[in-house]
């Protein structure tokens, strides 16, 4: 048993240090990126683009409302109506808001502004990158696999160093496929 | 008296009592975990109730709900982070009091004040619902219709920085709901020839994208564990709630519990608002307003009270008018019309029995709550500890799980994910996105009423102002519209 252990040690010790200094010098090399990151900010004008943002999305509604809703000829009330109706609410009121802002700017007036850090949508774009990719493998591994996975990337991502938090999402990931499964009945991928 | 009965009987299963019981704690643990809200815990559990009955679902998430009001305050008075937004006035007193060792007799306060509250809203319930419910029989479509305008138009203004933007997202959650086939002529609407946009967007998988993973993606940043050293240590003595205590605390009790139903009773409103408003009135009127900010028991009780006693109140138009009073509230409507109850003013005449089983239920909730809030506080206050990195995979394979339940359908997951990043969006660009719920909920409804009472008037806007109740509601409206554009001006300045 003492040779065995010593044999362990001296095989498995090395390998542990090695992925040890690996897994450090991905984080300082992350960390180093990170710090990088942060110090982008970038200004931007909420009013001014969620105006826009409504205006395009209220005119598209508009020009297609015809090819989307069919309707039949000499009625004054038509499935189109109330989605008009709304299409023309939201229009005016983005247009009142865009116009307000741009009197604003005209009268050099202070518009609101808000700071973006380039370090937290990047996270947010990754966080959003992990959630389509859980979302199209599941129909290629299966739920419970592709929960697994996700979870796993999930603690990566958090940079979780604790060893026992990840055998702990895998078993919840199995939990929280076998009670959809079996408790209410539900047909997982 | 028979419906009163009827519902006695309905409530009493133990399959009710379990289904409180397990959302009550569920509610306590997601209300006491600072980043996890009491939204996220019925959104995440709202796929459970689908093979529950009406009674049984609801008092599950009625459990939350409650549940969920107090936990927010284990937080605030433990690591001064509150677990809820309408914590923060209970975190002024709880925690300083936490401080000074009399953590256990914060908690407590807190404790018997949130039953206290609870249970004076749900008998504010019991006897407000039925007489709202018996106006509400006599309105007409066009006045129903504007009963939602009404109450979308509260909840539009007061949720954003500005009147604009709130009505822009209660329109589009109005117009989201239209997609998919026509109720009244069955033609398609914006379906773009998919055939799973025949049914239109799923409710509950909308709101699992807007309120819980949107919520995922915004946790772009590392948590951190909430470490031992925050905790203070107790001093045993100090902790017992004495007769001068009781004393103390009675009246902002008393005057807390009855501006929480007023406050909850008015759609847009919240339990944020009842907690502040009734911790200014209580300092203003207390024989001690300097020990207000420094651990006051007045103050942790006057707030703890307040935003329980929303919680039955706001209840009020939504069984009765279909009105949400909030957020949370709307998922729960959700729920009523999963189970095929059709909010509206008929829902005390097709269901009363369950309206009664309901309303109290909600009695039997806050009893609960103070039992397991009694006895199994120190597990809340250990749950506090654990670290979001954790429980976020857990929450979005949950989300995943939930949203492709609906209809096994993989294409709502994706729905999800894009009303993920529709809700992220609109929060960077400081754009409310509770309306849209709102406008989801309501939406259906709305336009039926709407529709019917243009063809009623043959295409004629003066249907709107042809009944004195409709003059009186759009009244409200216009007076609603310049108190919330007076209020926004008076904030600005």
């Amino acid at each position: 048993m003492k040779v065995k252990k010593g044999f362990c040690t001296s095989v498995c010790a090395p390998v542990i240090a090695t992925i040890r200094t690996g897994i450090s010098g991905v984080d300082t090399r992350l960390d180093n990126w990170g710090s990088k990151l942060e110090q982008k900010k970038f200004n931007i004008y909420p009013s001014i683009i969620g105006s826009v943002l409504f205006i395009g999305l209220s005119v598209t509604i508009l020009v297609l409302m015809p090819s989307q809703i069919k309707v039949q000829p000499n009625q004054s009330i038509t499935p189109r109506t109330f989605p008009a109706l709304l299409a023309y609410i939201m229009l005016g009121c983005a247009l009142l808001t865009f116009g307000k802002d741009v009197l604003k700017f005209i009268r050099k007036q202070p518009v609101p502004k808000v700071t973006l850090s380039a370090l937290v949508e990047v996270k947010a774009c990754i966080l959003l990158v992990l959630m389509l990719g859980y979302g199209l493998l599941m129909p290629v591994i299966g739920f419970i696999a592709s929960s697994v996975l996700y979870g796993v990337a999930m603690l990566c991502y958090f940079r979780v160093k604790r060893w026992y938090y990840y055998p702990l999402v895998v078993v919840c990931a199995f939990l929280i496929g076998y009670l959809f499964k079996y408790v209410l009945y539900v047909r997982l991928p | 008296m028979d419906l009163f009965l009827d519902g006695f009987s309905q409530f009493f299963h133990l399959s009710n009592f379990i289904a409180m019981n397990i959302g009550l704690f569920l509610g306590m643990v997601f209300g006491a975990i600072p980043g996890l809200t009491v939204i996220l815990c019925i959104v995440l559990f709202l796929p459970f109730t689908y093979s529950m009955g009406a009674t049984q679902s609801f008092m599950f998430l009625l459990g939350m709900y409650c549940a969920g009001s107090y936990g927010g305050s284990i937080s605030a008075i433990l690591i001064r982070t509150p677990g809820t937004p309408h914590a923060t006035a209970t975190m002024l007193d709880g925690y300083p009091l936490s401080q000074r060792g009399q953590t256990h007799k914060a908690l407590n306060l807190a404790l018997y004040a949130s039953t206290f509250g609870g249970i004076l809203s749900a008998v504010a319930l019991l006897f407000l619902a039925p007489q709202v419910s018996a106006f509400a029989q006599q309105i007409g479509t066009p006045e129903y219709f504007l009963v939602c305008a009404f109450g979308l138009t509260i909840i539009a203004g007061v949720s954003g920085k500005t009147l604009t933007s709130g009505i822009m997202t209660g329109a589009l959650g109005l117009f989201i709901a239209t997609i998919g086939l026509d109720p009244m002529t069955s033609s398609t609407r914006f379906i773009f020839n998919n055939i799973n946009l025949y049914s239109g967007f799923s409710l509950v998988v909308s709101i699992i994208g807007l309120f819980a993973l949107s919520e995922i993606l915004g946790k772009s940043e590392k948590a951190t564990r909430v470490t031992g050293s925050l905790l203070h240590k107790e001093d045993k003595d100090a902790n017992t709630i004495t007769k001068a205590d009781y004393k103390k605390v009675a009246r902002p009790a008393i005057l807390s519990s009855i501006i929480g139903v007023i406050v909850g009773i008015i759609p847009g409103t919240g339990a944020s608002m009842a907690s502040f408003l009734s911790y200014d009135r209580a300092k203003s009127m207390s024989k001690t307003p300097e020990e207000f900010g420094h651990g006051s028991i007045e103050g942790i009780v006057a707030t703890e009270t307040a935003n329980n006693a929303v919680t039955g109140a706001t209840l009020i138009p939504l069984l009765t008018l279909g009105i949400p009073g909030d957020a949370v509230v709307a998922i729960m409507l959700g729920a009523l019309m999963i189970n095929g109850l059709t909010p509206g003013p008929n829902l005390f005449v097709d269901h009363g029995a369950t309206m009664y089983a309901i309303m109290i239920g909600l009695v039997f909730v806050n009893l609960f709550m103070f039992l397991q809030g009694r006895y199994l506080t120190r597990i809340f206050a250990k749950v506090i500890k654990v670290p979001i990195a954790i429980l976020t995979p857990i929450i979005v394979i949950f989300c995943f799980a939930g949203a492709y339940s609906i209809n096994t359908s993989l294409f709502d997951i994706f729905v999800s994910i894009a009303f993920a990043v529709l809700a992220y969006v609109l929060n960077k660009l400081q754009i409310p996105i509770i309306p849209i719920l709102l406008g989801l909920v309501l939406g259906p409804i709305m336009e039926e009423n709407f529709r019917r009472a243009m063809i009623l008037s043959d295409g004629s806007w003066s249907i709107f102002v042809s009944s004195p109740i409709s003059i009186g509601l759009l009244t409200l409206i216009v007076l609603s519209l310049i108190l919330i554009i007076k209020g926004k001006i008076h904030e600005k300045a």
